[in-house]
């Protein structure tokens, strides 16, 4: 027998039924807090895998917008890639030296031009606009 | 079986067959400390009953630390103390309560140990307030000698007079008791 054991005693008749109908309105309150906690903790659950949901479909969406613009990417540049090797891709304008044109100022075409018939009309029109005398409309 | 904690945690959701497991548990345990640390029946009825009402309350709030059954008897302690402060230690021992001590037969020794456990309890519940309280927090929970101090608002010194005091009344009883049965001539 422990020193706890040596303080036992037999409680008083009736005491087993005047703590049950003390403690019997206090243990229903505990059952409907518990519930409302229950309750509430369902609703937090709840709005939780919601919005779990909510940013699942919006990563999803985001998601796949991103491998669909990653598509669009690839197949445009793939296109790009289909088109190269046409006649320009072809010319090397680094190397290209105007330089080394072999202009012939003595050949056939340069000849045939008819300096003489020139038409110089216009530099009488400018000399008359020199002129003051003529007023301008 | 199903342990404190458990049931604790069920009364906090209030299960009422859990509170009646508990109750069955330790029903003796906290009327009989409420009773040694009274004095009365009646007294100590009132305390066990607010003790129960504290645990159905503070079930949930149990955090968990010890024993639950440490924890009931804290609270039953707690509030005896506090009755008995609000009373301010009164009730003194009464000579006629020395007096009429019921005497009883021994038979063989181990009913005569069993009878003197007896006795020893009926005689803790003669002494007055302060003495029968300083000698149940000794002897319930082994608190040592600050503890009964810091529990009892009383400084270690007083304690000790207290309980040194409280030996004597109770060997005084105890022989007064003998004496009636016959054990010592």
């Amino acid at each position: 027998m422990s020193r706890k054991d040596l303080f036992e005693s037999d409680v008083p008749p009736g005491h087993e039924d005047r703590v049950l109908h003390r403690v019997g309105p206090l243990l229903k309150e505990n059952r409907l807090a518990n519930r409302q906690t229950n309750q509430e903790t369902n609703q937090q659950t709840n709005g939780l895998l919601r919005g779990r949901r909510s940013f699942a479909a919006f990563f999803l969406g985001a998601g796949s917008l991103v491998m669909a613009s990653f598509g669009l990417l690839y197949l445009r540049n793939s296109t790009t890639d289909s088109q190269k090797g046409g006649p320009l891709d072809d010319l090397n304008f680094a190397s290209f030296d105007f330089f080394d044109l072999d202009l012939d100022l003595d050949s056939d075409i340069v000849a045939e031009l008819d300096w003489e018939q020139s038409d110089d009309s216009w530099m009488d029109d400018l000399e008359l606009i020199e002129d003051e005398s003529i007023e301008i409309v | 079986m199903i342990s404190d904690e458990v049931l604790l945690q069920q009364i906090g959701n209030g299960d009422s067959k859990a509170f009646g497991s508990l109750f069955e548990r330790y029903k003796k345990a906290v009327f009989g400390l409420a009773l040694h640390m009274m004095g009365a029946a009646a007294l100590a009825e009132e305390v066990a009953q607010e003790t129960w009402v504290s645990v159905v309350k503070e079930a949930s709030a149990y955090t968990g630390r010890g024993a639950v059954k440490s924890w009931i008897f804290a609270m039953t302690r707690n509030r005896c103390l506090n009755e008995l402060k609000k009373r301010k230690w009164e009730q003194p021992m009464e000579e006629d309560q020395l007096n009429n001590l019921p005497a009883e037969e021994i038979s063989d020794p181990a009913e005569y140990l069993s009878e003197l456990q007896e006795d020893l309890k009926e005689a803790i519940l003669l002494l007055p307030d302060k003495q029968r309280c300083a000698v149940v927090l000794s002897l319930h929970e082994e608190n040592s000698l600050s503890d009964i101090a810091k529990h009892m608002d009383m400084k270690v010194n007083a304690v000790k007079a207290t309980l040194f005091r409280a030996k004597q009344n109770l060997k005084e009883l105890l022989i007064q008791k003998k004496t009636a049965r016959g054990g010592i001539k």
